[in-house]
């Protein structure tokens, strides 16, 4: 079983140059360094993931950035994200999937959110959880190992599987490709 | 002291009205560790939290209205699994007794669908879907206070597939089919 997105795959468009300039501009906005500190304190079970394990990846988003990756601009991505303030996105490389339901346990126990979807699977594993109607965590087994999102700000709560899976699509620039590639320039 | 009794007699007599029953609640525990399954579960919270979406159009606020009353939803589902019927059969067994009144069966090809229903008073409480073939087998539980015209929109919007079995609920559904 999987969820699905309700997002239509497009043919994909060749990057224009002015789709060219955004990427470059979404790039060095999450490269910006002490652009993350501007932002407020991570949560104490995502510093323990952090610590752990190896973060592949440690993304932040605005509205306005997050606008930036929609590369086709579908409408219905910018309607989604509208009210949301911040999304922030780990990836935790040589995550085991089986502590996955204890981190989503850690995030009810002690940060106080509570569990709104779960759907274990072979195919998909993703917990949502949410807390003051407006903050919203989901952890999800990826092709590349484990995803953790954090959405601050409001979010139709039946879109929130559509605008995970929009980032698989090609739509949207691949932010953890994108992260990828530029901490393999670096050498890391 | 008077007003704690009634008080608690009120839980005891509201809690069970949208609790999901409790054989349904063992037979999801017993496949919990079941990796061959997708298990699928929706909390209260969840549904509660479509009360505040906004919509002008009036018939997405009566089915929002009507998905906030829901308790929760649970699934358990296998699309490539080797004993798919033994499965739905050991389904059947399990609930035969226990108060659930058969809504629907359909045989579709190979697959095998029951829908179930319980109710308190006028009211559904618990809607149960059991499907099963040679292959695949899958077990719906919803659970709330159900309107069934309105429910088997509940496919589109949560976007799960074993929900897409929902729609054979809907009669306009199947005149589209046949």
């Amino acid at each position: 079983m999987r969820i699905r997105t309700g997002l239509i795959r497009k043919s994909v468009k060749k990057p224009t140059l002015l789709q060219k300039g955004r990427f470059f501009l979404v790039l060095t906005f999450l490269y910006m360094p002490g652009f993350h500190n501007s932002i407020q304190a991570q949560s104490d079970v995502f510093k323990s993931i952090g610590k752990q394990y190896e973060l592949g990846a440690e993304l932040y988003f605005y509205a306005s950035t997050l606008r930036m990756i929609n590369i086709n601009r579908d409408p219905n991505f910018d309607e989604m994200i509208e009210d949301i303030k911040k999304m922030t996105f780990y990836q935790v490389n040589d995550f085991p999937i089986s502590e996955l339901k204890s981190f989503s346990k850690k995030f009810r126990d002690e940060e106080g959110f509570e569990e709104l979807m779960t759907i274990e699977g072979k195919q998909q594993t993703l917990y949502i959880l949410g807390k003051d109607e407006d903050e919203f965590i989901a952890l999800l087994k990826t092709d590349e190992g484990v995803v953790a999102v954090d959405i601050m700000g409001m979010i139709r709560i039946d879109k929130i599987p559509d605008l995970i899976n929009s980032f698989k699509t090609d739509n949207f620039l691949n932010v953890f490709e994108v992260g990828k590639s530029e901490r393999n320039e670096h050498g890391n | 002291m008077k007003r704690i009794i009634i008080s608690a007699a009120i839980l005891m007599i509201s809690v069970p009205v949208f609790a999901q029953d409790d054989v349904i609640t063992k037979y999801f525990s017993s496949y919990e560790d079941d990796e061959s399954l997708t298990k699928v579960t929706v909390t209260s919270r969840m549904f509660s939290l479509f009360t505040d979406i906004e919509t002008g159009d009036v018939e997405e606020a009566e089915f929002l209205e009507a998905i906030s009353k829901l308790k929760g939803l649970k699934v358990i589902s296998g699309d490539s699994i080797e004993d798919g019927m033994s499965k739905y059969k050991d389904a059947q067994s399990k609930i035969r007794g226990k108060g659930y009144e058969e809504l629907m069966s359909v045989k579709d090809g190979s697959q095998n669908f029951q829908f179930l229903i319980k109710e308190k008073g006028s009211v559904i409480t618990e809607l149960l879907m059991i499907a099963g073939g040679k292959n695949q087998f899958h077990l719906l539980s919803l659970y709330g206070e159900i309107d069934l015209k309105k429910i088997t929109k509940l496919a589109s919007k949560m976007k799960i597939d074993a929900l897409d079995h929902l729609r054979k609920l809907d009669p306009d559904n199947k005149k589209d089919e046949n």
